[in-house]
């Protein structure tokens, strides 16, 4: 029987033989890894080779779900999807919510490895004991939403995790949405599915029961966070308005037109369903992680926001990166504008900052076709195609475009952290009370206790006038990485209310092991470090953890002039200062500075000791 | 089998229900002692294409304990204060 919390599975899909197997959790593993981001990198690091191509039927792709996934645990609905990420060739996991990872438990398993190409499009079947590929040749060229509104029609209830035209074209900047609304794979995970020849994944509600081990205790532990969650005067904002502070005239029609959907468990549903009943785009019904407005060039607030929903729906039905997508957008208006591009690049397309040239070009990017070819090798890849020397024009980490830029918001840990995470620039990789302006130290320290950081390194990353985000990044990226192997969502809104006490009670309460706070730290480290081996094994090291140079010099906006200043506000940062902020983040990893590679003396503490072999890695 | 009711009828409002299946994973622990949505007395339906996303609805099972409303974080389910179980 498998251990309480977990389905006790893991089912093997091999797209090229259409060979379908099953093998049983590794109770090792669990001790070591607990489950979800733990044990997706534990897989792909012992069935994946050194140097795959990401879009090669060598590339894996690894789903998991934690143990925490399909119990009461609030906000635990965190699917994760472990690959080679086209992009950059990092190995990194996606996180999304929905209801896939409740029902993958459902219907009795714990991960799902797809391997190999389909000879034609398929879409993948979980029901329980029925596995199966099945012809999507009638879902080919249909988008992220049409994709999921197909399958639901067949499977409902289910859960659906398509791929829009952007994935099936292989385009480096695709992501796709479970159950529409939770984003997932930003970086390319789609043209992982694209390449592969699988349409979609479907998971079936099943039979199979998520067993608890202290079910009376589970629900004392429950019952106290949900009673937090309800009480907390931040919680009817995201009710009634999403995650996003918006302007108040886009607040009302925002209002007026959505209702929030929840992924399974959470009662702060952030997510949300649209629908526009007057205007150019009547009719249009949508669904959305959260709302970001665009401007473009209209000139009432109603224009502006059904702009930006039209803008938002057409990326998130083609499967097209949002940020990455934007980004592109922004800056082949300005080359344009500035005569750098002409029409002879862009095909003849007049480059405007309006939303029918944001929709023409998104189009041409999910297909393609013409200059949206270009497009859809991402930022990196497209500014190498424009040549003319473009490329200093372009803010990357990883070739993932900027998504906290510090000289707006100072530097706090989400900022310092897209630099050392091995996946590129990233939202929620870092959370600290740094996502807010002006919190003083002691916030710093009280949260650094809750988030299970030792004292002693509480008093090396927090003083009583600021706080090292160098250091403390170390252990957000910890806190995110525990998150991640129990499948709990790691927003801000969220993980506020939880402190790795009670994370260690839940996790006791669920599956009956007895981890210590300080264990479960360091496996969640251990499964942190797993994926930057897999990374380290491809040559990544501290040349690849660069803040943009653009970092350094001025931003202009809206007429002012802002520098990037550490987050108190009190120095300009100088490219020294961040150099010395890295090595400060590799000595808090116990890595060494010059490479920002693991030393063997870390990994033997970790247990990881046998993975080093052939890394060439410092004492 | 029909279950003799506890409490008082719970209201639905469908309207407000985001699909967060609070509800049905708390009837199973109830009912099952273990998790699953499936085995739970009250069912949430998602509705493909519809303007409410999901339809709710009881099985016989339900004897309106009134569970589901109480943790109900969206005024979705509701019972009258004091009938519930």
């Amino acid at each position: 029987m498998a251990i309480s919390g977990y389905a006790g599975s893991i089912l093997f899909v091999d797209l090229t033989s259409a060979r379908i197997t099953r093998e049983t959790l590794d109770a090792g593993w669990v001790r070591d890894l607990i489950g979800g981001y733990g044990i997706n990198n534990k897989l792909a690091y012992e069935l994946m080779p050194k140097e795959v191509g990401p879009l090669s039927p060598e590339n894996l792709i690894i789903i998991g779900a934690g143990p925490f996934a399909g119990t009461l645990v609030p906000g635990a609905a965190k699917i994760l999807a472990t690959t080679r990420f086209p992009i950059n060739g990092a190995f990194a996991t996606a996180a999304g919510g929905g209801s896939f990872a409740q029902m993958l438990k459902s219907a009795g398993y714990d991960h799902v490895v797809i391997s190999g190409r389909s000879p034609r499009p398929v879409y993948l079947r979980i029901a329980e004991d029925k596995i199966g590929l099945l012809d999507a040749a009638e879902l080919w060229g249909r988008d992220t939403f049409e994709t999921t509104d197909y399958l639901r029609h067949r499977y409902e209830p289910c859960s659906v995790i398509p791929i829009g035209q952007a994935g099936e074209n292989q385009v480096k900047i695709s992501i796709t949405a479970v159950d529409k609304a939770g984003t997932l794979g930003r970086g390319g995970l789609p043209a992982v599915m694209g390449a592969k020849n699988l349409k979609a994944i479907v998971v079936q509600q099943g039979t199979k029961e998520v067993r608890i081990a202290h079910r009376l205790n589970l629900q004392k532990l429950v019952n106290n966070l949900h009673e937090r969650m309800m009480k907390w005067p931040g919680r009817q904002y995201i009710i009634d308005n999403g995650l996003m502070r918006m302007p108040q005239d886009i607040a009302e029609l925002h209002q007026k037109t959505r209702r929030p959907l929840a992924c399974t468990s959470c009662p702060l549903a952030d997510k949300e369903m649209i629908r526009l009943t007057e205007g150019p785009y009547a009719g249009l019904q949508t669904y959305m992680p959260h709302m970001t407005v665009h401007r473009f060039t209209a000139d009432t607030s109603t224009r502006v926001y059904e702009q930006s929903i039209k803008y938002t729906d057409t990326l998130n039905r083609y499967g097209l990166c949002h940020m990455n997508f934007t980004s592109l957008f922004y800056l082949v208006v300005r080359l344009f504008r500035e005569g750098i591009i002409t029409g002879e690049d862009t095909g003849g397309i007049e480059i405007k900052d309006d939303i029918d040239t944001a929709l023409i070009l998104a189009k041409l990017t999910a297909q393609r076709q013409g200059f949206g070819a270009v497009l859809a090798e991402g930022l990196l890849g497209a500014t190498q195609r424009f040549g003319h020397g473009v490329e200093k024009y372009i803010e990357h980490i990883k070739g993932h475009s900027i998504v906290y830029d510090p000289r707006l918001r100072r530097l706090g840990t989400m900022e310092f952290e897209q630099i050392t995470t091995p996946r590129g620039a990233h939202v929620s990789a870092a959370g600290s009370p740094s996502y807010e302006p002006g919190r003083p130290p002691a916030d710093f320290a009280r949260h650094g206790e809750r988030m299970g950081i030792p004292p002693e390194a509480i008093k090396r990353t927090v003083t009583e006038t600021s706080f090292n985000p160098g250091r403390f990044s170390r252990y957000s990226e910890d806190w995110y990485s525990l998150f991640n192997c129990l499948s709990l969502c790691n927003r801000a809104q969220v993980n506020r209310f939880y402190h790795v006490q009670t994370i260690a009670e839940l996790y006791r309460a669920v599956t009956g092991i007895d981890h210590t706070p300080p264990e479960m730290m360091k496996i969640a480290e251990r499964a942190w470090t797993i994926g930057k081996l897999l990374n380290v094994r491809e040559g990544f090291s501290r040349k690849d953890d660069k803040a943009p140079e653009a970092w350094f010099e001025p931003l202009v906006r809206d007429g002012q002039k802002h520098q990037m200043t550490d987050y108190y506000g009190t120095a300009t940062l100088t490219p020294k200062d961040m150099e010395d902020l890295l090595d400060d983040y590799y000595d808090e990893r116990g890595y060494n500075r010059q490479t920002g590679l693991p030393t063997l003396a870390r990994l033997k503490e970790l247990g990881l000791e046998k993975m080093a072999a052939g890394l060439n890695l410092p004492g | 089998m029909l279950t003799r009711k506890k409490g008082a009828p719970i209201t639905i409002k469908a309207n407000r229900c985001t699909g967060c299946l609070i509800c049905e994973l708390r009837c199973s622990l109830r009912f099952e002692k273990v998790f699953n949505p499936a085995r739970a007395a009250i069912q949430v339906r998602r509705q493909v294409g519809a303007p409410n996303e999901y339809e709710i609805c009881f099985t016989e099972k339900c004897d309106n304990c009134g569970l589901c409303a109480r943790f109900c974080s969206y005024g979705a389910l509701t019972q009258e204060r004091g009938k519930g179980a």
